[in-house]
């Protein structure tokens, strides 16, 4: 159900890296504005619960930039109070803020990038590139969970010997290093059994294909192609400086010609499409749903 | 061997430095002048990433040494997880460290970098992932280049993984000034710098007890297996 998550890792990944590289290096209020607008909608659309954790970082990642720059930049001609014969001005914590929104809504760009790109889709994309660095990723991710459920069976053992003692901040390092020794030679040892049965199927005597279940379809091509088209005219209009904003010594007025307003619809949609996709498969389910139980099946009710 | 046959790796490891780079540099200076320098320095950023890890690609590396990279990467990953919760602290140096000075600078860039990945996954991936992948590559790289020189002594070691790790905090804090205010000036990096004290101190610090305390498995077991099985 949820969409985005079915399309190809490589149409993703394009419109992310596009949608972000333009919200990142853009210092305009509209830009900023449009960009946390997409990221948070995006990210509450998909959320199953609450997360408070990332608003929270988000917020004080916005706060930090605004004081930081707030602070320690004395450009600015609104002084507000001066510190130290250091003017402290309104542009100097407008242009903070901006900084901060924008930071902020990278930061859930990158959580719904990183909730969508799972490992495997990590491998897939990066397989192209570098088959060596996938295979170490792939398999050091298997090696993951053996890992925890060893240390845990040696932890148990080192318990059960005796060893084992967590009463004071020293024994208990001494002992978590004990376990950390035991399991380096579990680890190496496993490794020359791994590598001997990988040579013996025959790694190494020929080019290495990756198995995937990443099809590109019909609408992958299209999510591509909207991303370029519109990314186009965003790009087009930021080098035309129609994105051109000045917050010093005064803020600057927001470009409000044709081609600046056509660079900002652009930049909007592109940041919404993630939202519409999954926003719009929600509807159509919630529609189903609705119709499956108030007419095909009366009684089931809600 | 498998890397001659790969026409796009091949492609990519000689367009992305001598074309891709200096032109989406160029242009993007031009397109993105509100935020030129940190744009500059995020795209040069992530293309050399590739640009290592391709290049990594063509030299033949042996199985086992590549399995053992994959399980110290397992383990990097796992113990900065562990260590979440204690703000600062984390493994990953020490590992990367020790491990480069016995598998070479090639595994110590792998270690250092996808570990940094990997761990992103479960910490949270950001701007900062590609420096993270590159400055921990790097660490591990230089430590393998020093290997000679690093092999056995524990003090050494010590010295080194404190010293990657102030400098490693200090560049991390450039970037963070740069992402902020786009520009770079000293009273922000000074600024920076005394906010990041606390963690730069407990960051070092732990490194040092880290490389203490595994110093010993890393050279017993490693120097083992290196002898056992002519990795």
């Amino acid at each position: 159900m949820k969409d985005l998550d079915s399309f190809n890792p490589f149409a993703v990944f394009f419109w992310f890296i596009i949608t972000a590289v333009i919200a990142m290096f853009n210092l305009n209020p509209v830009i900023a504005a449009l960009s946390f607008a997409g990221s948070l909608s995006l990210l509450l659309i998909r959320e199953k619960r609450r997360r408070y954790g990332i608003h929270i970082s988000a917020l004080l990642i916005a706060a930090g930039c605004c004081l930081l720059n707030g602070f320690f930049s004395h450009n600015g001609k609104t002084v507000l109070l001066v510190i130290n014969n250091n003017p402290i001005t309104a542009q100097a914590f407008i242009f903070g803020l901006v900084t901060g929104v924008t930071a902020a809504s990278v930061i859930y760009w990158f959580s719904t990038f990183s909730e969508i790109m799972t490992s495997d889709k990590i491998i897939y994309t990066l397989g192209r590139v570098s088959p060596k660095a996938a295979l170490i990723l792939t398999m050091s991710l298997r090696f993951i969970p053996l890992f925890i459920g060893k240390a845990k069976e040696i932890n148990n053992s080192q318990k059960a010997m005796g060893i084992y003692k967590d009463e004071t901040i020293v024994s208990r390092i001494r002992g978590v290093s004990r376990v950390f020794s035991a399991m380096i030679t579990y680890a190496t040892e496993n490794v020359i059994i791994t590598s001997d049965s990988m040579a013996a199927r025959g790694y190494g005597s020929g080019r290495r294909r990756q198995y995937s279940l990443f099809s590109f379809k019909p609408r992958d091509a299209a999510l591509m192609a909207v991303t370029a088209a519109l990314s186009a005219v965003s790009f087009v209009s930021t080098g035309a400086g129609y994105f051109d904003f000045w917050f010093y010594p005064e803020l600057s007025e927001i470009n409000s010609g044709a081609g600046a307003i056509s660079g900002y619809i652009c930049f909007g949609i592109l940041c919404f499409i993630p939202a519409f996709i999954e926003g719009g498969d929600r509807l159509r389910w919630r529609y189903l749903k609705s119709k499956i139980s108030l007419s095909h099946i009366p009684e089931a009710g809600r | 061997m498998e890397a001659k046959r790969n026409p796009l790796k091949k492609f990519l490891s000689v367009f992305i430095p001598f074309f891709v780079m200096p032109s989406m540099v160029i242009t993007g200076l031009f397109v993105f002048r509100a935020r030129g320098m940190a744009y500059m320095i995020a795209a040069v950023t992530a293309l050399t990433l590739i640009v290592f890890l391709c290049g990594f690609e063509k030299r033949k590396t042996g199985t086992r040494r590549l399995v053992l990279t994959a399980v110290f990467i397992a383990l990097a990953s796992i113990g900065r997880v562990i260590c979440s919760p204690l703000p600062g602290v984390n493994p990953i140096t020490a590992i990367t460290v020790l491990a480069a000075v016995y598998l070479g600078g090639e595994a110590g860039f792998m270690i250092g970098s996808l570990s940094a990945l990997i761990s992103n996954i479960v910490a949270s991936q950001g701007t900062w992932s590609a420096f993270q992948m590159l400055a921990w590559g790097i660490i591990g790289m230089v430590a393998g280049l020093l290997s000679r020189f690093l092999e056995g002594h524990r003090l050494r070691l010590c010295v080194y993984t404190f010293t990657a790790g102030a400098v490693y905090s200090l560049i991390m804090d450039i970037f963070t000034v740069i992402w902020a205010s786009n520009t770079f000036s000293f009273d922000k990096y000074a600024a920076a710098i005394v906010t990041a004290i606390p963690f730069t101190l407990i960051y070092s610090l732990s490194n040092i007890l880290f490389t203490f305390l595994l110093e010993k498995p890393f050279r017993e077991k490693l120097g083992r297996i290196k002898i056992k099985y002519d990795i």
